[in-house]
């Protein structure tokens, strides 16, 4: 029993993490209909980010400014290259997105080396705690409360700011934000740079748990794929409730037969989309056209 | 009964209710329109008659057979064709290409793998026809997108033909013409009505009068008033509701 | 498309230059000696012509076609090392089992549209990747399967020839690739490649002059996934083994990127063009600088920022601006 609550707990703090990662990614594919490949390479320069700051400036530090310079990565992509295919062919920005984590992970390979690192948790959060019920990983806990709280500063900015309204409402009819004279260019410069730190902090959270590796990107995209389509492209709730059914049963799985964990979320997807095409929670959403 | 009847058809966007409980017959051979205020329902009901979107109750009925679940392709290959109100057209295939694919259609091709497209020499002598009949020889290698308004409209018209429909919907055809030009589709309009049963949603009142057998009024999704061209004008539920437009019932 | 004057000939000109030119490339002075490169531009060629009916004809951003390319792969190894060890018979299989797995995602995927399609299309053939890797009794996993040889073909009696012998094997595919290419040629230039051009045109009109669009488009994604399915089989053939590789999400970046890179947009041929580029580049790049995939996804965003009509749509000009 305790082992089955220990997978269980695992799976959801695994599930977290794939939610705030896949909620950046609904958001910016919501926002801008892109498909962002790089957000899986992001993840992993939060964490290879995190790895190297952490020297200098100890964890505490490092989670705050390794996503800070994730996002300006975003920025930087955002403002020179992706902005570009916006209102064409979804494809190309699909394709752009793809060109650009392939370079991103070689620079990745450049600059930190092709083997793997392992981080350690910092020391005030190592070990693990007694919870009544079960010992378990200080450092998880530490993990599952960060990303819960992550995830509520999001849905606290997109409900209640007018700015998140704005956003909101720009994701299912942007010709409309642009009537109402706001600046969309600018928005769609903020969601993706948002979308890219979300991606940022979840690389460095899961730094110490996961393995740190230059492919660590890819890792996470897939899922979040799985994730976003599973929860309906755009839907906030979507994400969050696709992740932790990701997260929760991948864990499960790798208790009964490992072997097919990662074929589980896709499973997961295939069953869904028999069922429900639009995902759990997805409406009809300009992706159809 | 008639040619196509709707039975309490109901559509909700939302909170909105785009149709509501509409019911009402379209009689072969005659020029019916279909006119109201903005919002009134008027494309909703086009969409929903052709299959482009399923009404949240009632029914359809086109010769009898309830169609109301049918997908697009099937109602059109019973007979019904449908313009639209924007156009909608193969804008980067040509003048030539635009007419032939409704030929190839109607004329049964299409899934033939392994024949020359090029060898279809019925569909090609029937492209060419149509196209000099509404007066466009020439322009037939041009892109679309580079014909005049005038001739898109007509195209988009023409293309709806080429299904060789016995209901063909007309969803603001004369849309952004100059009075001259709109006369001239008006006029066609009413030579359809020989072949075929068009039903048209229009907007200029002068065109709607003229050539109407009879009209069906509209009204935040609902039929206010049908009846022939005269009745409609004497109607003070009609008058009221387009008190105040830019329509002039004279 | 058709015209009304002109009619597209079954073998047009610049067919015949293709066909001529990979005939002659074994003779052409030092670049004649890399037969297998040859091969293997012959074999991505027709996977790109193949998945071409669906991204420049039909429209269909299908951005996981690397599956079937993998499983005809994987089916031509299988079939070579469990059933029967021959040519013929794993790669007709490779083909109809190709054919099969893209009929059915195709049974799932017709309705959508977009990148919609398009995610769907990566999350399924990751399925596949991970199915490959995992099941170690079917597909030998990580490491895969290796042994696969080239037998001979030929009639008993008569005549036979070693197709273990690279130059044999190299006409062997072209033959093959000559026959595919005719055969993709015919499918859109007719009846049928008119109507996948109107889905990618205009699907909501094509709905309303009667085509049975969704049908169209799975029964594209079908024939695709036949010749991808082919393709798979010979590059098995070709290396002699198949690995999850084929499979991965990479590699049906790369169909697409070729494709896009050669014109296949605007031009049948693009995609040939684009997978000779891409091979040879990618050989060259990767023997000379370890860190080539940096070059290699800075190509991508290039192309896609300021080719994206391919190289046939720069020199085509203004001519051309869709794929007829």
């Amino acid at each position: 029993m305790a082992e089955f609550l220990s997978f269980a707990m695992n799976g959801l703090v695994l599930g977290l993490i794939f939610a705030v990662v896949a909620l950046g990614f609904t958001l910016i594919v919501g926002m801008m209909q892109v498909i962002n490949f790089t957000h899986g390479v992001l993840f992993a320069f939060g964490a290879y980010f995190a790895l190297s700051l952490q020297k200098y400036v100890g964890f505490g530090w490092a989670l705050i400014f390794a996503p800070i310079l994730v996002g300006l990565i975003g920025l930087i992509l955002e403002r020179l290259v992706i902005r570009r295919t916006y209102g064409g062919n979804p494809l190309f920005g699909l394709l752009l997105t793809f060109g650009l984590a392939m370079a991103l992970e070689e620079v990745i390979r450049i600059v930190w080396g092709k083997p793997g690192y392992s981080v350690a948790a910092p020391k005030f959060l190592a070990g693990s705690i007694d919870m009544g019920f079960m010992f378990y990983s200080k450092y998880r806990l530490f993990l599952a409360s960060l990303a819960i709280f992550i995830i509520l500063l999001v849905w606290l900015f997109l409900e209640k700011t007018t700015y998140g309204a704005i956003i909101k409402a720009g994701a299912s009819d942007s010709e409309m934000v642009m009537a109402l004279g706001k600046n969309l260019p600018r928005i769609r410069m903020f969601v993706f740079t948002i979308g890219t730190i979300l991606a940022g902090v979840a690389g460095v959270i899961a730094a110490p748990i996961w393995s740190v590796r230059p492919s660590m990107g890819t890792s996470i995209l897939m899922p979040a794929f799985v994730i976003v389509v599973l929860g309906g492209v755009g839907s906030f709730w979507g994400s969050i409730l696709a992740g932790l059914i990701v997260g929760m049963s991948t864990s499960i799985s790798i208790m009964f037969w490992a072997r097919i964990s990662d074929i589980i979320p896709f499973v997961l997807m295939a069953v869904i989309l028999l069922f429900r095409p639009r995902g759990l929670m997805g409406e009809k959403s300009v992706l159809e056209v | 009964m008639g040619i196509l009847a709707t039975e309490k058809l109901t559509k909700n966007f939302g909170g909105l209710k785009a149709i509501d409980s509409v019911t009402f017959e379209i009689e072969a051979g005659k020029l019916t329109s279909v006119i109201g205020p903005n919002g009134a329902g008027k494309t909703t009901l086009f969409n929903l008659i052709t299959g482009m979107i399923r009404p949240d109750s009632g029914r359809v009925l086109f010769k009898g057979e309830d169609i109301t679940h049918f997908p697009i392709h099937h109602i059109v290959r019973r007979g019904i064709s449908r313009s639209f109100q924007i156009l909608n057209l193969f804008n980067e295939l040509t003048l030539f290409e635009n007419v032939w694919l409704g030929v190839q259609s109607q004329q049964g091709h299409g899934p033939e793998i392994l024949w020359k497209a090029d060898g279809l020499s019925l569909v090609k002598e029937e492209t060419l026809r149509i196209i000099n009949e509404i007066g466009l020889s020439g322009k037939e290698e041009m892109p679309v997108k580079l014909l005049s308004y005038g001739d898109r409209r007509i195209l988009e018209i023409t293309i709806s033909l080429t299904a060789k429909p016995s209901l063909l919907l007309l969803d603001e055809p004369t849309s952004g013409l100059v009075s001259e030009d709109r006369k001239r589709i008006s006029e066609f309009m009413k030579k359809l009505s020989s072949q075929l049963t068009p039903v048209v949603v229009e907007h200029d009142m002068e065109v709607v009068l003229s050539i109407s057998d009879h009209i069906v009024v509209m009204h935040q999704g609902r039929v206010l008033a049908q009846g022939t061209p005269n009745e409609i004008r004497a109607n003070e539920k009609v008058q009221e509701a387009y008190l105040g437009s830019q329509y002039c019932l004279m | 498309m058709v015209s009304s004057n002109g009619s597209a000939k079954w073998i047009s000109n610049p067919m015949w230059i293709v066909f001529i030119a990979f005939a002659f490339f074994p003779y052409i002075p030092f670049v004649g000696r890399y037969i297998s490169l040859g091969t293997e531009v012959l074999i991505w060629s027709l996977f790109a012509l193949s998945f071409n009916i669906l991204l420049g004809y039909t429209g269909l951003p299908s951005f996981g076609h690397g599956g079937f390319f993998g499983i005809g792969a994987y089916t031509a190894g299988i079939i070579f090392l469990r059933v029967y060890k021959g040519v013929w018979i794993p790669l007709v299989m490779s083909i109809l089992i190709g054919g099969f797995f893209a009929a059915m995602v195709g049974l799932l995927v017709a309705k959508k549209r977009g990148i919609y399609f398009a995610l769907i299309t990566i999350a399924i053939s990751q399925v596949f990747y991970f199915i490959a890797f995992r099941w170690d009794q079917l597909t030998g996993g990580e490491t895969g399967l290796s042994g696969v040889d080239r037998m001979s073909i030929g009639l008993p009696g008569l005549f036979s020839i070693k197709l273990s012998t690279p130059i044999h094997y190299y006409y062997f595919v072209l033959a093959i690739f000559i026959l595919c290419t005719v055969l993709i040629w015919k499918i859109v230039h007719s009846p049928f490649g008119k109507v996948l051009q109107s889905i990618r045109e205009n699907e909501l009109r094509a709905k309303y002059l009667g085509y049975h669009t969704v049908a169209y488009k799975w029964a594209a994604f079908t024939i695709s996934g036949l010749f991808a399915g082919l393709a798979g089989g010979l590059y098995t053939l070709l290396i002699n083994s198949a690995f999850a590789f084929v499979l991965d999400w990479t590699q049906s970046g790369n169909v697409v990127m070729m494709t896009l890179l050669g014109g296949g947009t605007v031009n049948f041929f693009g995609p040939i063009l684009g997978a000779a580029i891409f091979i040879t580049s990618r050989d060259l790049l990767s023997a000379y600088w370890e860190s080539w995939m940096l070059l290699y996804g800075l190509m991508f965003v290039f192309v896609i920022l300021f080719i994206p009509s391919g190289i046939l749509g720069l020199i085509g000009g203004k001519k051309q601006t869709i794929l007829r």
